[in-house]
């Protein structure tokens, strides 16, 4: 009865174990998803700011697909059309767009600061749960030593 | 489930926010599909209420039921 218990016991410890270690997975994903949109805005604003300084009038190749482009011709540099979410866009003059996506970056980094402090919380959690396990398993195998001593004893 | 439709409806709320305080004058897409399409203010909120008013409303069973 004992046994069945002390079996449920570690079932259980385990099966915690393996959810929290699915749930630092999960969130390993998605902060790696939001270091790349970091550097994907960061990119995002150096091009922007080399196109300004080349200024209007200027040739530039437009991607058709990705192994196709065509010459385009740099119209107006002092106007972006940022997306803002739902599908939305919206032209902003050029340093209220540079400050929008420079906005967004702090709101994916806290967003990122968020989830790495629930990654270290989780952390202690496997740490707590993997010294949970050991001392159950070397008390579960204390207990069987006693168990075979006792049998031993009994047929003596 | 419950958490992405959540963020779904911050997003949206922020879209709004950004639109209500834009001033006139700018100009205003929406994606469909793969074309962006200038559209009004008045008509930038309405496609926002309606997405929100698709996201709200619970999902529709498939196949008839007899």
């Amino acid at each position: 009865m004992a046994m069945k218990k002390d079996e449920k016991r570690m079932a259980d410890l385990t099966r915690q174990l393996r959810s929290v270690i699915n749930q630092i997975e999960t969130l390993r994903v998605e902060i790696s998803r939001l270091d790349v949109l970091v550097s994907e805005y960061r990119n995002t604003i150096t091009t922007l700011r080399n196109l300004k300084d080349l200024g209007a009038g200027k040739e530039v190749l437009l991607p058709v697909g990705s192994i196709a482009q065509i010459k385009a011709k740099l119209e107006e540099v002092d106007k972006v059309v940022v997306n803002i979410g739902s599908d939305i866009s919206v032209e902003l003059p050029f340093e209220e767009a540079i400050k929008q996506i420079e906005k967004e970056i702090v709101a994916v980094l806290t967003l990122r600061d968020a989830l790495e402090k629930a990654m270290v919380e989780l952390y202690a959690r496997v740490e707590e749960l993997s010294q949970k396990i050991r001392e159950h398993g070397q008390a579960e195998a204390t207990g069987e030593i006693k168990d075979e001593k006792e049998k031993g004893s009994e047929k003596k | 489930m419950k958490r992405k439709r959540e963020a779904k409806r911050n997003k949206r709320q922020i879209a709004l926010d950004f639109l209500k305080n834009l001033p006139s004058g700018r100009k205003i897409y929406y994606r469909f599909g793969n074309l962006m399409v200038e559209v009004t203010k008045e008509e930038a909120l309405q496609l926002l209420k309606e997405g929100e008013e698709q996201n709200s409303s619970p999902p529709q069973k498939q196949g008839g039921e007899s």
